[in-house]
């Protein structure tokens, strides 16, 4: 372990105690891309903040009861392998298990309604990690104000 | 993860219903944990915190420092030391806020 240099706290623009919030578009249905959105999830979630998760498009396959192994990009299909290795060898835990603890912090996860619709998917096809199948105008209503990612 | 509460805990009787309890210890056991591991468990521990208690944060992830360091900036409590000994980072933070 390295000796590290950081700049010390004070300097952080953040204010401390307020109450912030990250909302996340979750698009993407390829498996690289579900890590950092358990990454980033918990860890909003650790920070204290409130944390919104909207699930659209091909990723609304990783949250349906029914079990999808869900794809590496063609591209990286060769180096996941090795990647599932050093995730393992690191102890990093599994989207999944981030998410739910997330939950557990208070962070709140819809499903897409209208992608929903058109996946054939109703609100019993989903399993524990979806709180609820809500529109866009819920989401963009509720994310408002704070940060907004996309993956 | 473990949070066990070292050296002396609160006591149990002494100084009345009105007396402020004691600062506590607390040692969070995050080695071995990946990001967000150690952060996570230092906010599970944090939420069971109150004013003046000092939690002892010991983890391997590389990342910790700054992460612990941020953490505290957004929540508002303050790290008192952060050591690195045998592969092992120890980051002493006292709760100034809740």
């Amino acid at each position: 372990m390295s000796e590290t240099t950081v700049r010390p706290a004070t300097e952080s623009p953040a204010r401390p105690g307020a109450t912030s919030k990250v909302s996340i578009v979750m698009f993407s249905g390829t498996a690289d891309k579900f890590i950092p959105l358990g990454v980033f999830t918990q860890a909003a979630a650790a920070l204290g903040m409130q944390v919104l998760v909207f699930v659209t498009g091909f990723a609304l396959r990783g949250f349906t009861k029914e079990h999808h192994d869900l794809p590496f990009p063609a591209e990286f299909a060769g180096a996941a392998p090795d990647l599932e290795r050093g995730m393992r060898a690191a102890n990093v835990a599994s989207w999944d298990a981030m998410l739910r603890q997330a939950r557990q912090m208070g962070a709140r996860v819809y499903a897409c309604s209208m992608m929903s619709e058109v996946m054939g998917l109703g609100r019993g096809d989903y399993g524990d990690l979806v709180d609820d199948v809500v529109g866009a105008a819920t989401f963009l209503e509720e994310a408002e104000g704070g940060e907004t990612l996309f993956i | 993860m473990s949070a066990l509460p070292a050296g002396d805990g609160r006591p149990g009787d002494g100084g009345g219903p009105a007396a402020v309890p004691p600062p506590r210890h607390t040692v969070v056991d995050a080695r071995g944990s990946a990001c967000p591991g150690p952060i996570t468990d230092l906010s599970l521990a944090y939420r069971r915190s109150s004013v003046g208690d000092v939690i002892e944060l010991l983890a391997t992830d590389p990342g910790v420092e700054p992460d612990t360091r941020a953490w505290a900036a957004k929540t508002g409590n303050r790290v008192i030391s952060v050591e690195h000994r045998d592969g092992t980072i120890v980051v002493l933070l006292e709760i100034t806020r809740r």
